[in-house]
């Protein structure tokens, strides 16, 4: 069942209803919660909801072992571990299996050995790389004192499988949600409104804009990459830049919107990176949710920490990026973009300090960084990277890497595929939002950010009734797929 | 980096009421109903004739006729009109179009929906509907080419809720079992011109064809393109041509029937003829017509090819080169009565 399909659009009524006609109370509202969300991943991944289950009890049971402080030490850490292994073992196992033996069979091959490793094709249990991370975070926190574990198993589970964001996220943190779920929640019209608003703004980026630029400008490149002329290749990378925020980001909406509906506020996971002017800053726009999870869970605790990473800054950020490409999938192309990403952030690490350095002695170096010039340069810099960065993310091996590098420089010839007037025009309107979506977040939009936030609700009314009959124009029918999902 | 505390995706805006918020909902749904018409006017939609308005009709009715096929089987509820005020309602043509349909689709329409109706029986045991005497399969050389991917119209336009919920029960919601449900919504939406043009185009040509008319040049090139398309489609269908699951699926169509004490009849549907080249004439129709022959004629089924010999022109399809437009619809009917059909107005098997 997709957030924009007419499954959801079925299920989400029935489920709203249920939650706000019973009685307020905390027990039942989570109850609710977590039937639905029982309902939501059975109709994604049936085969799965065991693994799901299973996992969500063991990590709620040994949860309480970690954070009683009546039990050995050794107790706890080991019941940590064990929790942390089992959430790691079934993410290495589903996730990765088939990628290491084919690693190890590649390896024994160049070293001219005989191997008699086969590829093993495992299929991945849908949301896996993000219910685990959510409970091995739940995990940390427990055992660091950040939080208290969970009393109740219902509303722990509410917490794990809450259906809007177990399939693609933003991966929430315990500290956040759980409180939320303590207690019962009221139908506000403040957040009421906030919802609805965020998933038509996840609706139109998702149903509209990725769906539209993917089928015109980017699959038929990316089909055959190094065919078509230099154009069509640039057009595709930037309409996949396009297509791959409005997917995410739209999706993370459409989940920060149901749950608004539903009381509860989620992380935000996008905040107009395209506006970013260093690699580091990117990041902290970008899939926010992983990226403080990463930071908080890995590189934080690596850098500060006791071990040898301590105060490698450079090899850390490397190594956590790396770790990221991973995550985002068994691949190589995955694991190339990471370190590309890691190496970036080791590079602007190393520029940012020698700068500081700078800085210190002479003012004028300071003044240089203010400059409309620098500000450019480092956002010209940062974009390009991240949108080179992006043929390794969207590509299915190397090999297209290299031949869609080679279309770039104008390798082919042409367009794959003559547009229409009504593609053209989407095309543009897709682009242009996305302007507009970045300029409307700077210091100068100011007064056209009041003035929004002061029009009368008639007005919003016929803006938000106009914005629902271009969707159903000109949203395409039938693809309700999301490119995070898969991962 | 911490998270960030203010959700910066939802723009931050002073708190709001439920009027506020109902005056917000009321203009939009006012919106929303102001363009609907607005798209009513200019490209109204059109009812066009499902298998449920088929399987209706069966429930309350008593035909003498069954035809069966894809969209094209629209045309057959033209001839129902005619062949109705010719012989004074005595025959009576259920027409039953299973859109984008092949044949495995017309025997699975067939074997889940038509059958269970005409076979019920009243108290004494005896058949309710005992007028059925003949049936037709509408077929042409796209149904016997295997389609590559489940005919994601199937469960939109032929299931029931109970065909769906048991398809659900057994894999669970899937892209597949999603089109009936999909499907469904649209309907419910009936009264709405915009959710009925999702998909179709036709208010975008609409409104190109107001703002811009084609100019004859445009059209033309335009046709010039469109048959081009078609002619490659139609030679190409010779090497798709009798797939193992369709005509195994055409013949347990005609058994069936057959068992049923039917006489069967298969119609191979009128073509455009801009849209079929000397090659294709030479290739894929004769040999699809052949392969049909050979399928039903040692049955004792006749075998009616109207491919080419429809007195029907170009003008008489539809923007589509696909279907044959009403008053096209009409003069078939109107000719097929006289001709080849002439038949159904004569003494019954």
């Amino acid at each position: 069942m997709s957030l924009t399909g007419v499954a959801f659009a079925l299920f989400l009524p029935l489920v709203l209803g249920a939650y706000w006609l019973l009685p307020r109370r905390a027990v039942l509202q989570n109850a609710v919660l977590l039937l639905a969300s029982l309902g939501f991943y059975l109709s994604w991944s049936p085969e799965w909801l065991l693994l799901l289950i299973f996992g969500t009890v063991l990590d709620f049971g040994l949860a309480q072992v970690v954070a009683d402080e009546r039990r050995p030490t050794g107790v706890r850490r080991l019941a940590l571990g064990v929790a942390v292994a089992a959430n790691l073992g079934a993410l290495l196992w589903f996730k990765y299996v088939g990628f290491l033996t084919d690693a190890m069979h590649a390896l024994f091959a160049a070293a001219g050995l005989p191997s008699s490793a086969t590829a093993m094709a495992v299929v991945l249990p849908l949301g896996l790389s993000y219910y685990t991370l959510i409970r091995i975070g739940y995990l940390l926190d427990v055992h660091h004192r950040r939080i208290a574990p969970s009393r109740s198993l219902l509303e722990f589970a509410t917490f794990v499988m809450f259906f809007p964001q177990i399939i693609a996220g933003p991966i929430t943190r315990a500290g956040r949600m759980l409180p939320q779920l303590r207690d019962a929640r009221r139908l506000d019209p403040t957040r009421v409104a906030q919802g609805a608003n965020a998933f038509l703004l996840g609706w139109w980026m998702k149903g509209y804009l990725a769906d539209w630029i993917a089928p015109a400008l980017v699959e038929p490149v990316f089909a055959d990459p190094g065919a078509a002329g230099a154009a069509a290749h640039w057009l595709a990378l930037g309409g996949y830049a396009v297509q791959v925020f409005g997917d995410f980001a739209g999706y993370s909406l459409l989940a920060i919107g149901v749950a608004a509906l539903l009381g509860l506020e989620l992380p935000v996971n996008f905040d107009r990176p395209f506006l970013s002017r260093s690699m580091p800053e990117f990041w902290r726009r970008w899939h926010i949710s992983l990226n403080t999870w990463l930071f908080d869970y890995l590189y934080g605790p690596w850098v500060t920490g006791t071990g040898w990473l301590r105060g490698r800054i450079a090899l850390t950020l490397v190594l956590v990026f790396a770790l990221s490409g991973l995550w985002h999938g068994a691949r190589w192309t995955f694991v190339v973009w990471g370190l590309l990403h890691g190496l970036a952030l080791a590079v602007h690490h190393g520029w940012d300090t020698w700068y500081r350095a700078r800085c210190r002695v002479d003012r004028r170096w300071v003044t240089a960084r203010k400059h409309a010039a620098y500000a450019l340069a480092a956002w010209l810099l940062t974009q390009a990277w991240f949108l080179g960065s992006l043929i390794l993310f969207r590509a299915e091996d190397l090999g297209s890497v290299g031949r869609f590098l080679r279309g770039l420089l104008g390798q082919g010839t042409g367009f794959p595929a003559e547009m229409d007037a009504i593609t053209l025009v989407n095309c543009a309107v897709a682009f242009g939002f996305i302007v507009v979506h970045h300029l409307l977040a700077l210091p100068a939009a100011e007064r056209v950010r009041s003035l929004g936030a002061r029009t009368p609700a008639a007005l919003r009314g016929i803006f938000y009734g106009g914005v629902i009959v271009w969707l159903l124009v000109f949203a395409p029918l039938g693809r309700g797929t999301f490119i995070y999902a898969q991962f | 980096m911490s998270h960030p505390s203010t959700p910066i995706d939802r723009v931050p805006r002073p708190a709001t009421t439920w009027r506020r918020l109902a005056v917000t909902v009321l203009f939009a749904v006012g919106t929303l109903v102001a363009a609907d018409r607005v798209a009513w006017w200019l490209a109204p939609p059109a009812h066009l004739r499902e298998v449920e308005d088929a399987m209706r009709e069966l429930e309350t009715g008593d035909p003498t006729v069954l035809a069966i096929g894809s969209s094209h089987g629209r045309t057959f509820a033209v001839i129902d009109d005619s062949i109705r005020a010719r012989s004074a309602g005595r025959e009576r043509i259920l027409a039953v179009p299973v859109e984008w349909g092949k044949l495995t689709a017309y025997a699975w329409v067939l074997r889940h929906r038509l059958l269970p109706v005409l076979d019920e029986t009243d108290a004494d045991g005896r058949p309710r509907r005992r007028s059925l005497r003949r049936a037709i399969i509408i077929t042409e050389w796209w149904d016997s080419c295997p389609y590559g991917s489940p005919l994601r119209n199937l469960p939109a336009r032929s299931w029931t809720w109970q065909h769906y919920i048991a398809d659900v029960r057994q894999h669970g919601l899937t892209a597949y079992n999603n089109n009936f449900l999909g499907y469904r919504w649209s309907r419910f939406w009936h009264g709405s011109a915009l959710v009925q043009d999702r998909g179709q185009r036709r208010l975008l040509t609409a409104v190109r064809q107001r703002l811009a008319p084609a100019s004859a040049e445009a059209q033309q090139a335009n046709f010039e393109v469109q048959t081009a398309m078609w002619r490659k489609m139609v030679e190409d269908g010779a090497s798709c041509i009798g797939s193992a699951p369709e005509m195994d699926a055409l013949d347990w169509m005609v058994d069936t029937l057959q068992a049923r004490g039917l006489e069967v009849t298969v119609l191979l549907y009128p073509r455009m003829p801009a849209t079929l080249s000397e090659r294709a004439k030479a290739t894929t129709l004769p040999q699809f017509a052949e392969l049909v022959r050979a399928a039903v004629g040692p049955k004792g089924v006749s075998v009616i090819d109207l491919t080419t010999s429809a007195p029907l022109t170009d003008a008489d399809f539809g923007a589509d080169f696909d279907h044959i437009v009403r008053a096209g619809n009409a003069r078939l009917a109107g000719w097929a009565l006289d001709g080849p059909f002439r038949f159904l107005l004569e003494s019954r098997p």
